[in-house]
């Protein structure tokens, strides 16, 4: 007599799993089981994994089809449609359908797979909001953009056609691309800061990000979603994030990630974790019950992915047939089937210890490869761009196989490998090399790529001064001469040695020079971006070429670049200066060294109700608080905001004090009104990020009472008028200043300070003080940009006035509003086992 | 080899979890700060989602590890520069020393903790310079 197997669920998991059994029947010759099968959609099993295709109009429904009506007949297998179990009788050993019909069994096999989430939002149950799971999904989404394409043909201007996809992971990303490809608007919000976040690491995501807006996908990240908005009441009209955003939507697509659907199991018993709880028989809690796919929970894991369920498929036949086996967990890959995006990943991409990475980036070829390797074996790979290799790399993954005989050529792929020694070396002239023909290398004589290496061939230069001559290129500020050297290796060839660079970090052999010039030609514009066009050793960077490559970026784009805060020390995070025992100092601007009795009270009321235990006379000509606790940071700027203070940037690469003296108010040998003139400068110069600190004085007479001739910018007042200062120093290394040239008018001071601080943001590498930059770049050379050409001047003036429009925000008052506010407060789990603050 | 399905039950719902935060409350890169009795523990999320935990206290001069860079799976110290293994809670390169970690995992989009070990005393301040991140300057 045949067993009863009962399976409920029909999808790629128990497809595969019936497979395997009737094979393995078949080589027995007596098929055991009389099959019945509850499936609650109203079809046949099909190829989920190919819903995508079928979105993006490339594979039909009958493509898609693995078992046909004619399969389940000619195995004798009872398959009921659009039925669904809704009770287990686990003592009778009967289960129990929502038309009613009872069914013994010997064996059962719950496969009632996963659900997908919903944000829990107001309106995410409107009409039009749906999930990305099934054909009838797809089949909703091609509806919609069907009758948009209609409604199109009568009136081309017909607005509409909007989607916006919840979730930037696998799902949500397909699913954005097939309903691009059905000629929708779609928007893609991602909660965290990378797409696919689960799969790759920030590198490979922010490459991704750049590939899926060009495919005309929107993509907002750090997207909050508050609520899904309606006009009707019934259905769905747009999105709005926590940040006030409105994003319009004809249809809401939540792709947030699926949950095991459990309910069945749980209510009959079963025991349920996240999943249904089975171990390597794939057995559950209950005898004769088995469960497989993504409804279970085997070893603490959930898995989402094809691989591991036909692993368990294979391993439950095999049980079902009374043969010894088991399942002992899978390692899985994941790739996107978008089109035209490669990307790859598998294992577990995370450091630890012993860990080490292999990173391989191809700037020209879009290409980033990262290998995780620990104790000479491959256990995590990200692909973008080539991701032949990845079945290759996975199988030393899966297998543990010993790579230390390949580690030099490993990344490089199967192909690469050499026969006999050999490999492929690092290109230094790759970054220059993918350059296009108009990129500008030198920006002080606007000479761009090929009129460098157009000269360089037909005048057969071959030397940096014949090149400098020629051309013009480097022989301004120099800057760009490590960039004009290796446009000479790349014409040149092995003919030219170049001058050794001094790389900015172990993470690139670039400078800081180069890696300014290049931001610049190849418009890059995120860290990552930089990272992986510059080639980066590293995934992720270092604690020194990171806040250097941020700062440049901000100089560059002051208008459009977002700030990266992970990226910059402390005290610039935290907007105070750190003190040895993690305490802060704050120190709040007093403008040109001038205060009154008000603000003195108030800093007095500060220091008293927040028990400041120190409190310091600084030589910059302010107040210091010392001693205050991160926590209350925003409390006591809220204090000092309310009397008028704003930061005082004590912390900051940028402007910190401009000391005065009284100057001709009331000194009898002032000449000028020096203290009026340096609140003017300050006034006018806080706010813009610089290399390093720029600290100013403004001395009323030669007698320089302000000390002017140490600062990196001074002026001297005189009877006709300013002597201007500049590269001074009175720290690590002492040095008077050098003077820049003589002024008569306030107006000039203020003009050529502001463009000799814009040429210094310009051109100084991170941390490099600008006496250090002057001596660098020459003394005359800043001179003759700044005093004597004045075209040059007025155009760094004008720069600088435009990256004040967006710095000269006071950084205290937004935090006092909200902005960053988990920084300053600790996780809070005294209260019992919840929430941070 | 058959695994029991009440192991499964039993270790997630052990006491010695300490549930401390929301993952996307730690920003990537990042680190919070987590106050145990008198002792701040840092909780630190790398780049590729990992997360950790460490005696908020470099071992050179007790610097509050929470608010360096984070980059690969080290903190640089914002005192002086000591890169600390988010892992192992070593001190890398040249420098020598160790600071306590706590294991941490990552159960259902929630960052729990295990603070059952006994933290290691902090050692006590001396003086020291400042680094290039922020000197004092008024």
């Amino acid at each position: 007599m045949k067993l009863s197997l009962v399976i409920i669920g029909n999808g790629m998991a128990p497809g595969r799993m019936l497979d395997y059994l009737l094979e393995a029947s078949a080589e027995s010759d007596s098929s055991a089981f009389d099959i019945t099968i509850f499936n609650d959609e109203p079809r046949v099993n099909y190829n989920r994994l190919m819903l995508s295709p079928v979105l993006a109009g490339e594979k039909s429904y009958e493509d898609i089809i693995t078992h046909d009506d004619a399969w389940y007949q000619q195995h004798q297998i009872t398959l009921y449609k659009a039925d669904r179990v809704v009770a287990i009788d686990t003592d009778g050993q009967i289960v129990t359908s929502r038309s009613g019909i009872k069914k013994r069994y010997d064996r059962l096999v719950i496969a009632t797979g996963s659900l997908p989430n919903r944000l829990p939002v107001p309106g995410n149950d409107l009409d039009g909001v749906l999930v990305y799971r099934d054909l009838d999904d797809v089949q909703a989404m091609l509806d919609t953009a069907s009758a948009f394409r209609q409604r199109k043909l009568t009136d081309a201007q017909c607005s509409g056609g909007n989607v916006v996809v919840i979730g930037g992971g696998l799902l949500g990303l397909e699913a954005a691309a097939g309903l691009a490809i059905q000629g929708m608007n779609v928007t893609v919000l991602q909660y965290t800061d990378t797409l696919m976040n689960q799969q790759l690491d920030p590198a490979a995501g922010a490459l991704l990000e750049a590939a899926v807006i060009a495919k005309g996908i929107r993509v907002i990240t750090r997207a909050d979603t508050q609520a899904i908005i309606t006009n009707d009441g019934a259905s769905v009209a747009g999105v709005e994030l926590k940040d006030g955003t409105v994003l319009d939507a004809d249809i809401v697509v939540m792709a947030v990630g699926i949950r095991p659907s459990v309910q069945l199991a749980e209510s009959a018993g079963i025991a349920v974790n996240r999943g249904i709880v089975v171990n390597d028989a794939m057995e559950t809690s209950i005898p004769s019950i088995y469960a497989l796919g993504e409804c279970v929970e085997h070893r603490e894991i959930c898995y989402g992915l094809v691989a591991p369920l036909y692993d368990m498929a294979r391993t439950l036949a095999m049980q079902l047939l009374a043969q010894p086996s088991s399942y002992t967990g899978s390692v899985t890959s994941a790739k996107l089937k978008v089109s035209g995006i490669d990307l790859y990943s598998a294992g577990d991409f995370a450091e630890g210890p012993g860990r080490e990475e292999i990173v391989l980036r191809d700037a020209r070829a879009g290409v980033y490869k990262r290998l995780v390797i620990q104790n000479d074996c491959i256990v995590g790979i990200v692909l973008y761009g080539d991701t032949s290799d990845g079945p290759w790399f996975f199988d030393f993954l899966k297998k543990g196989k010993d790579i230390s005989a390949l580690r030099d050529t490993l990344i490089f792929g199967q192909s690469l490998q050499p026969t006999e020694g050999g490999g492929r070396e690092v290109d230094p002239t790759a970054a220059v090399a993918a350059l296009p023909d108009d990129a500008e290398i030198c920006g002080c004589n606007g000479v761009c790529k090929s009129a460098i290496t157009n000269s360089i061939t037909t005048l057969k230069l071959t030397t940096l001064d014949e090149v400098r001559a020629h051309t013009k290129a480097s022989s301004s500020c120099g800057t760009c001469s490590g960039l004009v050297e290796q446009l000479m290796m790349l014409s040149l060839g092995d003919q030219y040695h170049p001058a050794a660079v001094t790389p900015m970090c172990p993470c690139t052999t670039l400078g800081h020079a180069e890696v300014r010039r290049l931001i610049k030609s190849k418009k890059l514009n995120t860290v990552f971006q930089v990272m992986q066009e510059l080639e980066w050793a590293s995934s992720c960077g270092c604690a020194k070429c990171r806040p250097a490559i941020n700062y440049y970026l901000v100089a560059e784009w002051p208008e459009d670049y977002r700030d990266d805060y992970q990226s910059r020390f402390i005290n610039e995070r935290a907007h105070a200066n750190i003190q040895k025992d993690g305490t802060y100092s704050v120190v709040p601007r007093m403008w040109g060294g001038m205060t009154s009795s008000a603000e003195l009270r108030a800093i007095a009321d500060v220091c008293d109700k927040f028990e400041i235990p120190a409190v310091k006379v600084t030589g910059g000509q302010r107040i210091d608080m010392l001693g205050i606790k991160k926590d209350d940071l925003p409390l006591v700027w809220k204090d000092l905001g309310d009397a008028g203070f704003v930061s005082g940037h004590a912390y900051a690469k940028g402007l910190r004090t401009v000391k005065t003296c009284v100057g001709k108010t009331w000194c009898r040998f002032g000449t000028q009104d020096s203290t009026g003139l340096g609140i003017r400068l300050e006034k006018f110069l806080w706010g813009s990020w610089t290399p390093a600190k720029v600290k100013l004085a403004v001395s009323g007479c030669p007698r320089n009472c302000a000390e002017a001739t140490c600062k990196d910018m001074g002026v001297i007042c005189v009877d006709s008028g300013y002597e201007l200062h500049f590269a001074g120093a009175a720290g690590l290394d002492i040095q008077g200043t050098q003077v820049l040239g003589s002024v008569t008018t306030e107006d000039a001071v203020v003009e050529h300070l502001a463009a000799l601080m814009q040429m210094y943001r310009e051109q100084g590498h991170y941390l490099e003080r600008m006496y250090k930059w002057a001596k660098r770049v020459g003394v005359s050379e800043i001179r003759q940009q700044i005093i004597e050409d004045s075209d040059r001047r007025l155009h760094y003036f004008d720069r600088f006035v435009a990256s004040q429009q967006v710095a000269q925000v006071d950084p205290w008052a937004e935090r006092v509003q909200g902005k960053h506010h988990r920084e300053f407060s600790m996780v809070q789990v005294n209260e019992p086992q919840r929430e941070s603050a | 080899m058959k695994q029991s399905t009440t192991t499964c039950r039993h270790v997630q719902t052990e006491d010695r979890w300490l549930d401390v935060a929301s993952r996307e409350d730690i920003p990537q890169r990042g680190a919070r700060r987590l106050r145990v009795g008198d002792q701040t523990v840092a909780i630190f999320r790398t780049a590729n989602d990992t997360f950790h935990a460490l005696v908020d206290a470099c071992p050179h001069q007790a610097g509050p590890l929470s608010e360096g860079i984070v980059h690969g799976d080290c903190v640089t110290c914002p005192l002086h520069n000591w890169t600390i293994s988010l892992v192992t809670g070593q001190a890398q390169g040249a420098d020598e020393g160790a600071v306590q970690s706590y294991p941490v995992r990552l159960f259902d989009h929630r960052v729990q903790i295990d603070l059952s070990r006994v933290p290691v005393p902090v050692k006590k301040l001396t003086g020291g310079e400042m680094s290039s991140g922020g000197e004092n300057v008024g």
